[in-house]
């Protein structure tokens, strides 16, 4: 089950699978950010091209008003996607790989 | 197939059959158009942010974590079939 929700202090926190299926749901939260965030990925487990390309809209979006996602907490599985998507570029990447 | 085709309520078969090497995966998807995925330009993933745009990552990333893929077009039906080898 996938869930994205905002924490108080303004943290992204998703879990679950994000695939085409959730996209919607992770919109609707992320369109709703306008400012620098962290994105806590403890709990994901899952993520397919759609939800890359919900992460990169957001990124782009917001690196037009000078702002940026930073992930934390990426598991091993999704940091290898990221590195092959070379979307470990793309964003600000903290911790170590949580295999 | 299940998400670029929304308008076609037909069943898809999905076959995994594991021997061999390793695991293959068949999928069919009935009475379609013919859409041979594997001639399809890959996503330039080392292009600068400014110049990306979301698509093309699911094709991109098939490619790379399986070890073959292969395209049939057959009785009105595409036939997709990946093998993932599998170390023993």
């Amino acid at each position: 089950m996938f869930d994205i929700r905002v924490t108080e202090n303004g943290e992204v926190t998703i879990s679950g699978r994000l695939d085409a299926a959730q996209v919607e749901k992770a919109r609707s939260i992320l369109d709703t950010i306008d400012q620098s965030c962290v994105l806590n990925m403890k709990g994901l487990d899952y993520i397919s091209s759609a939800g890359l390309g919900i992460l990169l809209a957001t990124q782009k979006r917001l690196m037009g008003s000078g702002h940026k996602i930073k992930i934390v907490n990426m598991s091993g599985h999704i940091r290898d996607i990221f590195h092959y998507t070379r979307f470990d570029t793309v964003f600000e990447i903290e911790s170590e790989p949580t295999r | 197939m299940v998400k670029y085709n929304p308008e076609n309520s037909a069943d898809v078969l999905i076959c995994l059959e594991h021997g061999g090497k390793g695991l293959r995966v068949k999928m069919t998807d009935f009475g379609v158009k013919p859409f041979d995925f594997t001639k399809l330009k890959e996503v330039d993933v080392n292009k600068r942010i400014e110049e990306r745009t979301p698509g093309g990552l699911g094709i991109f990333l098939t490619r790379k974590l399986v070890d073959e893929i292969h395209y049939e077009y057959v009785n009105g039906n595409n036939v997709i079939t990946f093998v993932k080898n599998v170390e023993h």
